[in-house]
């Protein structure tokens, strides 16, 4: 009983605490905007008040920081969520997202768009050259996804032990492919390459949040009812079966989704570790591994503290920029030691 | 729409009337814009904008093609200068968006092209007579360079750059190097096999045996016994064996030619075309 109360304590908590951080995400950055301002422009575009605030004002607020704040908030809680998924899916603490091919992959597509695509995208549309890197990154996390996928099943099923060492073989095969692609390219793309690595939410125009909007919500919307599946998956796969899970169906579903969620932040921000691999630590610390609470609550969770890198990542270096994988391992690794040292008890 | 309606809204920045507040990213450009003695009009520069050592006082914006629209904007800049090479394409649509001029200045590595730039940001700048000025002084010295060279037969000149530890890297073609070495009157003979900078194997510097090796390092004073450390090999070339390696400074090259090319240029004709070819 006390268990659920600290759950549902917790959900509204975050909640809370999310719209909270937009709004300072809004206000925060070299220019400072005070948190008045951005209520009352928020209102006015919603057609409640009048304001008469300065131009300048108005659009570093909508052509740069809103959008670049919803798709932090996007790409936290689908990193976060991604997360929580594939823990959950492999019963191993330490499996993120990526562990399924889909960050190598992606990075491996990235990487051909920017070493090669002036040579080989030469003939397509501006369209497609100018998104060349997110195409290529999400086709990249799709293809090696479907690869480790392949490469785990049989008609027994899938296996999930197989899938990990898939996963490794297959990002240890991408990596070879960026080491080509790194010893062929000149120095200014080499730079572009590691740039990209670092992950950024800076490039975010409505564009991108609006593709990213229809993509990643209705999907992280869907992976939230899984709960109560990854519960059952947790006793072991035999043991679901008997509780009346399709469990073969579900490990399809849990993988594409997670895919697709991961695909598509990593195709629009570049790589952003720690996020996935500690948030749902951290949420199971607090209300321990009931997935119905895990899954949103991670996701929530994700988002706020990608807003909260991303706002260290504006102003630490001002007017110059971090980018933000740099702030998230930074900030999110020692503070993940020093929990594990208070906790390692309780943990084990 | 949010995005059109930024587009089609009045001047978005009440425009300082005198001076203009530049952003400069980009080093060659900032260098051209010291040269035009409006290097007090500069706000903010990029990193890879090194030169002259003045610039070092202003607020960096990091590297020029990972800008931050925000941070461009906070310094209420009213115009932003730089090369195609500017970006990311985000950035530079938000700050379009937001109403900043922005001036992108091509980069090849030819003379015209210095001349292109001079010109361009002088007139920019409403320097027009400082930039005519400065290109005569850049195109004189670029003559009297080829006027030392005269019709001597082109010594192989070979230009490496010293990374730190590791094999130098040499300069191929459509580099900004490869440009000095024939606005000097030699011939790089690397530029046949690749373009930009490769690391060569021992065998293919053998192969080109270069008459003279220009270098540059990153600012540490690499002298040529040290870079002759780096590859041994070096010292079975000509060069090597005549001892001509010649010491450049890195500023140089960076973000292509400039206005100290003319004057480079001289001093490498001088040494290309002394007694020895």
């Amino acid at each position: 009983m006390n268990q659920s109360r600290k759950s549902t304590g917790l959900l509204v908590g975050l909640g809370i605490i999310l719209p909270l951080t937009m709004i300072f995400s809004v206000g925060t950055g070299p220019v400072s905007i005070p948190a008045g301002d951005i209520i009352s422009l928020l209102l006015e575009r919603l057609g409640f008040i009048h304001s008469d605030l300065p131009e300048h004002t108005r659009l570093i607020v909508e052509s740069i920081r809103l959008p670049r704040t919803l798709l932090g908030v996007l790409v936290g809680s689908s990193l976060a969520i991604g997360g929580a998924a594939m823990q959950g899916l492999f019963r191993n603490p330490l499996a993120d997202p990526s562990i399924i091919g889909v960050a190598s992959g992606a990075a491996l597509g990235a990487a051909i768009a920017i070493v090669l695509g002036g040579v080989l995208l030469s003939d397509f549309p501006a369209l497609i050259q100018n998104y060349s890197v997110s195409l290529l990154a999400f086709i990249g996390s799709c293809l090696t996804t479907l690869v480790v996928y392949k490469m785990g099943t049989t008609s027994n099923g899938t296996s999930v032990a197989t899938m990990l060492l898939a996963g490794v073989a297959i990002t240890a095969l991408a990596g070879a492919g960026l080491g080509v692609l790194t010893y062929i390219s000149d120095d200014a793309t080499l730079r572009n390459l590691t740039f990209w690595q670092m992950g950024s939410i800076a490039g975010a125009t409505w564009n991108s949040v609006m593709i990213c909007l229809s993509l990643l919500a209705p999907v992280v919307l869907l992976l939230c009812r899984y709960g109560s599946v990854l519960n059952a998956m947790l006793l072991g796969e035999s043991e679901a079966r008997h509780l009346g899970i399709n469990v073969q169906k579900a490990k399809l579903i849990l993988i594409l989704l997670t895919a697709l969620v991961v695909g598509v932040s990593v195709s629009v921000a570049g790589v952003i570790g720690f996020v996935g691999l500690v948030v749902p630590h951290l949420i199971r610390l607090m209300v321990g591994p009931d997935h119905r609470v895990l899954l949103p609550a991670s996701a929530m969770l994700g988002g706020t503290l990608l807003l909260l890198a991303d706002m260290v990542a504006r102003v630490i270096v001002s007017p110059a920029e971090l980018p933000i994988g740099i702030v998230t391992a930074l900030m999110g690794a020692p503070f993940f030691i020093s929990l594990l040292w208070q906790q390692r008890k309780r943990i084990a | 729409m949010i995005m059109i309606a930024a587009l089609f809204s009045t001047a978005a920045q009440a425009k300082e009337t005198s001076p203009p507040r530049i952003i400069s990213a980009g080093n060659g450009i900032t260098e051209i814009i010291y040269a035009l003695g409006a290097g007090d009009q500069l706000i903010a520069v990029d990193s890879t904008s090194v030169y002259p050592a003045e610039v070092h006082r202003l607020p960096k914006l990091g590297y020029h093609k990972q800008l931050s629209a925000e941070g461009i904007l906070a310094m209420n800049p009213s115009i932003l200068v730089g090369t195609d090479d500017m970006g990311p394409p985000a950035t530079i649509e938000q700050l379009k968006g937001a109403g900043l001029t922005i001036s992108a200045l091509p980069l090849q590595n030819n003379a015209d092209n210095i001349q292109l730039r001079i010109e361009s940001l002088a007139k920019l700048l409403d320097r027009e007579q400082e930039g005519k000025r400065l290109w005569k002084s850049v195109s004189e010295s670029l003559s009297e360079a080829r006027a030392i060279a005269g019709e001597q037969k082109k010594p192989k000149v070979l230009f490496m750059l010293a990374m730190g530890g590791r094999t130098p890297s040499v300069s191929g073609s459509d580099t900004s190097a490869h440009a000095l070495i024939e606005l000097a009157g030699g011939v790089n003979p690397a530029a046949e096999q690749f373009s930009s900078y490769k690391p060569l194997s021992n065998e293919a510097l053998l192969m080109l045996a270069p008459d003279v090796v220009v270098f540059s390092d990153q600012g540490k004073g690499t002298t040529p016994q040290q870079l002759i450390d780096m590859q041994p090999i070096l010292k079975q070339t000509p060069a090597g064996k005549s001892g001509r390696l010649i010491a450049i400074d890195p500023g140089m090259l960076l973000g292509g030619l400039g206005p100290r090319t003319g004057e480079l240029a001289v001093e490498l004709a001088k040494a290309f075309f002394t007694s020895e070819s």
